[in-house]
């Protein structure tokens, strides 16, 4: 089997070196070969258990729970209570 | 014996009596850290002053005749993967190094106010994945049984500090076997809840609809208190369940219990893939259980040769889309290499994951890519499916299902590392109780040749914590805990 190796890292956002590539590739193909065999079941059905629904809380505000030094606290670069990152929209 | 080596169902009576304060205990653990934490290195980060000023403030509500819970000024251990606010929550990664959270997770604002003693932050296999705590971006803790072994994983540092007496009890997190393989691999009891029994609000995310917050301990009774004070329904987490409240009273052993009980043993989990001293633990265990009246049955769960890569496809997808969150905006790790906003996320996550997370982002990426989505994960799904109604049909005539935990014992440092295939296959028979979302405790019976520590798996049916747990008292009368190793 082969993989684009380049097209996972670009979707996945995460950069791979062309030194390492072949062998970032192999790897994954090891893992991919030992996963693939799954037994063939009726594709049509639906996986998703329409009798256990997730129930989600109400989208409501509640009181302020943090101030925004707190919630800005681990940030790696700020900037007048932003968040600094490289331009990109011109 | 020394406190730190007895059990917290026993120290807690002597709290509540007076007869030692928490101080007393707190001191007598962190004593204990500062004599072998060099040599096991489970710690991440270690919280002695904090954990001092808790103990002082529980001793004086004790003074003041306040009625407190039954694990009051009982010294805890945290994996690092739960939120602490104010404490470092690193999920030993360079991508959290520096995380400082805002705000508890749920189970940490129950445990204190149930006054536990926060110890420390214990090591992991980074962000949950792997199987033996050599993941960790800082240390690899050792097995306290042998310190060339490693502990397990990913709750590697969770199983060791209770093995080695650096915590009382200690909480951890199961995603495909991450509480009960270390807790098999170092001689402790592991209980991974029923999925939804345990909030996940603050456990930092890897496969969401597998991952659950769970105690790991010396005993089963001290494993039912944790679970008793950190488990119940919250809104803050969308999968938690309402259902009925779980109570443990610490009582003599009664086995009456096991007298026509029913025990369901799946062939699959049997294979010859499990070591001999293994397999004849568990067996004397089975003669035993026999012999005070259970009865015996070998089963047949077809889909479980396939579990492993089920859990691996589904666990790796949801990893792929909870760890997008990681790209050096808001916390964590920024990369120096950058120029554009893309180099910036591209280069954070090459440089602040590492390889094992990386390999499983990317699997994670491709299963759920187009053209291979309906090959790999929704057939994935549709396999979990069938494995949950192979499991009910199990529970339908059978009141527990019995296995070992690994089929191994613990493995010398550095040994798996290199591969993924066989690290993997250590998860073969715990993954299948994280695909069903069903409660399985793992127990020490035993040791081998080597004298490490053999796990032995009880696994229930949803939300039946109380008749796995009483169970599970009962194999550990027949067995016995085991003591606390001698740490050179």
């Amino acid at each position: 089997m082969d993989i684009d190796i380049k097209k996972i890292a670009k979707l996945c956002k995460i950069k791979v070196e062309d030194d390492i590539a072949q062998k970032t590739k192999n790897d994954l193909i090891k893992i991919i070969n030992s996963i693939k065999d799954l037994p063939k079941l009726n594709n049509n059905d639906d996986f998703l258990d329409s009798s256990d629904p997730m129930v989600l809380r109400k989208d409501v505000i509640k009181d302020k729970q943090f101030t925004r030094e707190e919630i800005l606290k681990n940030a790696p670069c700020l900037h007048a209570g932003c968040v600094v990152v490289p331009k990109e929209i011109d | 014996m020394n406190l730190y080596e007895m059990q917290a169902s026993k120290l807690s009576k002597l709290i509540k009596n007076k007869d030692i304060s928490a101080v007393q205990l707190t001191k007598s653990v962190f004593s204990r850290i500062s004599s072998v934490e060099s040599t096991i290195e489970c710690y991440v980060t270690i919280c002695k002053e904090s954990a001092m000023e808790t103990a002082e403030l529980v001793d004086k509500k004790i003074s003041d005749g306040e009625s407190l819970s039954p694990l009051a000024g009982i010294p805890i251990g945290i994996k690092d993967n739960i939120c602490t606010k104010g404490i470092l929550t690193t999920c030993s990664s360079k991508m959290l190094y520096n995380f400082v959270p805002p705000y508890d997770a749920t189970v940490i604002k129950k445990l204190k106010d149930a006054n536990v003693i926060i110890t420390g932050k214990l090591n992991m296999d980074e962000f949950a994945m792997g199987s033996s705590t050599e993941t960790s971006y800082f240390k690899k803790t050792k097995n306290p049984h042998n310190i060339k072994y490693v502990p397990g994983g990913s709750s590697g540092g969770s199983a060791a500090s209770v093995a080695a007496g650096e915590a009382i009890i200690s909480l951890g997190s199961d995603t495909g076997g991450s509480i009960r393989q270390p807790a098999a691999y170092c001689g402790v009891v592991g209980l991974k809840p029923t999925y939804g029994s345990v909030s996940r609000y603050g456990l930092i995310a890897f496969a969401s609809s597998l991952d659950q917050i769970g105690p790991l301990a010396k005993s089963v009774d001290d494993a039912a208190l944790l679970y008793q004070a950190i488990s119940g329904y919250d809104e803050m987490d969308a999968t938690s369940k309402k259902a009925k409240s779980f109570s443990w009273k610490i009582r003599d052993v009664d086995l009456s219990v096991l007298k026509g009980l029913k025990i369901a043993l799946p062939k699959e989990y049997f294979g010859d893939f499990v070591d001999d001293k293994i397999k004849k633990s568990v067996l004397d265990v089975l003669s035993k259980l026999k012999d005070n009246g259970a009865i015996l049955d070998e089963v047949s769960l077809p889909s479980a040769p396939y579990a492993l890569s089920a859990y691996y496809i589904i666990s790796s997808a949801e990893a792929s889309s909870n760890l997008a969150r990681y790209d050096g905006v808001h916390y964590g790790y920024r990369t120096k290499n950058y120029e554009t906003l893309n180099e910036m996320y591209e280069n954070t996550r090459a440089e602040g994951f590492g390889d094992e997370v990386k390999t499983r982002i990317m699997l994670g990426t491709y299963v759920l890519s187009s053209g291979y989505y309906d090959a790999y994960y929704k057939r994935a799904k549709l396999l979990q499916k069938k494995i949950v109604a192979e499991f009910n049909d199990i529970f339908q005539k059978y009141d527990i299902i019995l296995t070992p935990t690994v089929p191994t014992t613990a493995f010398p440092i550095g040994a798996e590392i290199e591969d993924p295939i066989k690290m993997h296959f250590n998860d073969v028979n715990t993954v299948s109780s994280n695909i069903a979302g069903i409660p399985s405790v793992s127990l020490p019976c035993g040791k081998d040749d080597s004298n490490l520590p053999i796990g032995m798996q009880l696994i229930g049916n949803y939300f039946e914590e109380q008749k796995l747990l009483t169970i599970a008292k009962c194999c550990e009368s027949l067995v016995g805990c085991l003591d606390l190793p001698s740490i050179d």
